[in-house]
């Protein structure tokens, strides 16, 4: 089943290319291709899920050590279904989405991408060998890179493809070098024949980290590896930009399972490591989210943030592991991968609505919405619950996995490691106060209030098409918050498969925990339908008349739309106190004079790994290069005899 | 025939001292050509074996090379760009025969330290080599006519031929006639582009071409 489903998506990509000259054509062909390849891939996902036997396929490839070998274990299994339903779902939504876009219905390549996009992540989290591990993972990267640029017209699309360029193909050399470590050690590249060989001795044990958290970190979007997430999620097409953080920044989580499955057993480094780079890139992205004005960068570092969320749990899941604790590896590595589900599918709601709202205000800047709960019903709606989702709030899916790693991290404290206990909680709870703040900001103004500009006066929800996948989502949200088991016994098959247990004994040793994280699911949906109930008693008790009126502007006679309460200064107190991490620029042209004519006031919050630190590193280099470039004597005999003099040097120093 | 060989490399030593201290390129070209004469001779000699017709074959091919048609290309070239001297050597003449004498020394330092075959230990073969790779690098980087350069090329190969002859005595000689053609081929296309160059600037000295960098 899982074959039949690449090749129906391999095929599709294949048709739609060829019939690109008629987009009706092609889009029908692509739209059937991708949901019958993708509902084949469930069918095989939801076969191994239900008899847990792991249907394999292995054929001989004409490349030196590799093998045609794709399997699904509990692992692959789990991330088989994140992928198949969110790119099912933003395919279904880009078709819409690209009819309605200018630039995107004349792409010819927009369908096929997609499509061998959707493929090769098919490919990556089954594949059994690394040199098809490899090749699939550079498909996809490659895919995904095209997609980004597929709307080359626009600079900062060109440029974030660039950077997306280097940073997976840095990504990618790192996990040769990975690979070829491992497979030196065992004489195969089947993980199977190198997981037979292993644990590794700890020094080699904190080289694979390293070359992991270059890696799969970068594809994950780990700070500091993060910094082509923020650029190219917003330039790629909106359902692509789901895909993308949906299911292809997942891939690098899926990288470290599996390193970790192959690897038995990590020394207390990687707990370290982890659990430390996951509170820094939760907290920090959730900051660097609360300073953004442009609805999908801000979007980009909040998958920052869950990443960091959910290399906690990774991190927690090793400490176990290292200090042979199961249960602590088992909540660890569980929330992890739930989270990842969880993240999958609110991620990709929230940016198939920014496509929405993208598509109906004409820009991603979300100071010219306002007013778009009464005028696009449906995506606000649906976009709201996806927000509540990610803040982490029952009874909603984000609440239950980030439960998990909440327990992971109190059952840290009875492992002896208190301090790292700490620092995830304390990274937990910031993170999930300020990812709420954050959304109460982007949202507030987005959607309440009045419309500022006359496009948002104008808008309107996108047809069925596009409202039926951000339902499903929003959908899935609710049933896995409101009943988590199929979903958490699924994440603990996985967390089962990398721990190397047997799945039975996962149940009893994780009971207690669930039924906590039902419970206070449980107390939470009451407070939210006490506090419904009693919103709906006040409309009846007031006769169900809410009166529509101006503000009181304190006098002045000609107020406008614009001069509602901004998502800048909404977040002003928190980005105030968080000034020294965010570093804020600020233009402002103010007033002067009795007669004010003009004033202006923007600010940008800049990354602090790209434009803080590695842009000015590359332009110091290049400035340095360029000053000794002016130094040299360019002339042929000063070369000969630099290199006459190391040849000497070199020669009386050897000898 | 031990004796014939150790006089010989001392020739070639002294030759390319001479070449240092010479501003006659035409005089230059001339000893090159005596150099490799030198050159082919000496396997002959250095064999104690006896002559095998490939040896014999490879001696010849090298002392009409490096004897004959080398020479020829290079007296072609500067026949047709028309000049006899390098006026302005970045290191004077006398001072290069100073510095030349200094690699030699330097050189037989080198050698000492150098591990190499036990039967090496005592011939002059080996410092020889070093000397005339370092010579010919001297003028390499000490003059700035291309002809020069050229000449400093072949006598910096010569060094690297003599080293090759000290490290293997069983070369396949399929090896040795490819480094031949090698320098025949770079020889041939540097002469042709120093004809170009000369006809381009109006002169071949390489200073001129540090104009062409952006």
């Amino acid at each position: 089943m899982l074959i039949a489903s690449i090749s129906i998506l391999l095929v599709g990509a294949l048709v739609s290319a060829l019939t690109a000259q008629y987009p009706k054509i092609a889009a029908a062909m692509s739209l059937l291709f991708l949901v019958m390849g993708c509902l084949t891939g469930l069918v095989a996902a939801v076969g191994s899920a239900a008899f847990s036997g792991s249907s394999g396929i292995t054929a001989g490839w004409s490349l030196p050590w590799a093998r045609l070998s794709v399997s699904l274990d509990g692992l692959s299994t789990f991330f088989l279904f994140t992928v198949l339903i969110v790119s099912l779902l933003s395919g279904i939504y880009g078709e819409a989405y690209i009819r309605r876009s200018e630039g995107l219905s004349k792409s010819k390549s927009v369908r096929p991408l997609f499509l061998i996009l959707t493929a090769s992540l098919v490919v990556v989290v089954c594949a059994q060998n690394a040199i098809l591990f490899l090749f699939a993972w550079e498909l996809m990267a490659l895919s995904s890179f095209f997609l980004v640029i597929i709307e080359d017209e626009h600079p900062e699309a060109r440029r974030a493809g660039l950077l997306y360029f280097i940073c997976t193909h840095t990504a990618t050399l790192a996990l040769f070098v990975l690979f070829a470590i491992l497979g030196r050690a065992a004489g195969t590249l089947d993980f199977e024949g190198i997981r037979a060989v292993m644990p590794p001795s700890a020094g080699q044990s904190t080289l694979l980290l390293l070359l992991a958290l270059v890696g799969f970190g970068m594809k994950a979007g780990i700070a500091p590896f993060h910094i082509w997430l923020q650029e190219a999620h917003p330039a790629s097409p909106s359902h692509v930009s789901a895909v993308m953080s949906g299911a292809v920044i997942k891939v690098g989580i899926y990288g470290f399972l599996r390193l970790i499955w192959i690897l038995h057993s990590v020394s207390d480094v990687w707990a370290i490591v982890l659990v430390l780079a996951g509170a820094v890139s939760g907290v920090g992205g959730v900051l660097f989210a609360l300073a953004q004005h442009d609805l999908k960068r801000l979007l980009a570092y909040h998958s920052v943030e869950n990443i960091g969320i959910i290399t906690l749990g990774l991190g927690l899941g090793c400490l176990g592991l290292s200090h042979h604790r199961p249960e602590l590896a088992l909540l660890g590595f569980a929330g992890a991968i739930l989270h990842t589900l969880n993240h999958a599918l609110f991620k990709s709601l929230l940016f198939l609505g920014s496509g929405a709202f993208h598509q109906a205000l004409g820009t991603r800047e979300i100071e010219a919405g306002g007013g778009l709960l009464r005028l696009m019903p449906w995506t606000s709606a649906l976009s709201l619950i996806g927000a509540a989702a990610i803040s982490g709030i029952p009874p909603f899916n984000g609440f239950v996995s980030e439960w998990l790693v909440y327990m992971a991290s109190s059952s840290a404290v009875t492992a002896g490691e208190a301090r790292l206990a700490a620092v995830s909680i304390g990274g937990l709870a910031l993170i999930g106060g300020l990812a709420l703040a954050c959304f109460t900001k982007a949202y507030g103004v987005l959607c309440l209030g009045i419309p500022r500009t006359e496009a948002a006066k104008s808008a309107k929800d996108p047809g069925l098409v596009m409202t039926f996948p951000m339902a499903a989502l929003a959908a899935l949200c609710v049933f896995i918050g409101v009943w988590p088991g199929p979903a958490l016994s699924l994440a603990q098959q996985a967390a089962a498969t990398v721990c190397g247990m047997s799945p039975g004994s996962v149940h009893p040793a994780l009971a207690g925990f669930l039924d906590g994280a039902r419970l206070i699911g449980l107390i939470g949906a009451c407070v939210i339908v006490i506090g419904g109930l009693l919103a709906f008693a006040r409309f009846l008790l007031l006769d169900r008349r809410i009166a529509l009126g101006p503000t009181w502007g304190c006098g002045f006679t000609a107020p406008t739309a614009r001069m509602q309460y901004t998502a800048s200064s909404y977040a002003q107190p928190l980005t105030r106190a968080f000034a020294p991490v965010l570093a804020i620029r600020a233009h402002f042209h103010a007033p002067a004079g009795y007669w004010p004519t003009e004033s202006r006031f923007s600010s940008h919050a800049d990354d602090r790994v790209l434009d803080g630190l590695l842009i000015p590193a590359g332009s110091a280099t290049v400035g340095l290069l360029a000053w000794i470039k002016r130094r040299q004597r360019s002339r042929l005999q000063y070369y000969l005899l630099a290199v006459a003099l190391f040849l000497l040097v070199l020669l009386a120093w050897k000898l | 025939m031990g004796q014939l060989s150790q006089l010989l490399l001392a020739f070639i030593v002294f030759l390319s001292l001479y070449l240092l201290g010479s501003s006659s390129l035409t005089g230059c070209i001339k000893i090159v050509a005596l150099q490799g004469m030198c050159l082919g001779v000496l396997p002959l000699t250095v064999r104690a074996e006896g002559f095998h017709p490939q040896g014999l074959l490879l001696a010849a091919g090298m002392f009409i090379l490096k004897g004959f048609a080398i020479p020829w290309v290079l007296l072609y070239a500067i026949r047709e760009v028309k000049i006899r001297r390098e006026m302005e050597p970045m290191i004077g003449y006398i001072p290069s025969l100073l510095i030349g004498a200094a690699l030699i020394g330097v050189s037989f330092a080198l050698a000492e330290r150098l591990p190499v075959p036990a039967g090496l230990r005592t011939s002059l073969l080996i410092p020889v080599s070093l000397a005339t790779v370092m010579m010919g690098m001297l003028m390499m980087i000490s003059r700035f006519k291309a002809v020069s350069q050229v000449i400093g090329y072949l006598v910096f190969e010569n060094g690297v031929y003599l080293f090759g002859l000290a490290i293997a005595y069983q070369v396949p000689w399929i090896i040795e006639m490819g480094v031949l053609l090698d320098v025949f081929v770079a020889v041939f296309v540097m002469g042709i582009i120093i004809n170009h160059i000369a006809r381009a600037f109006d002169s071949i000295s390489t200073e001129k071409l540090t104009r062409l960098s952006d």
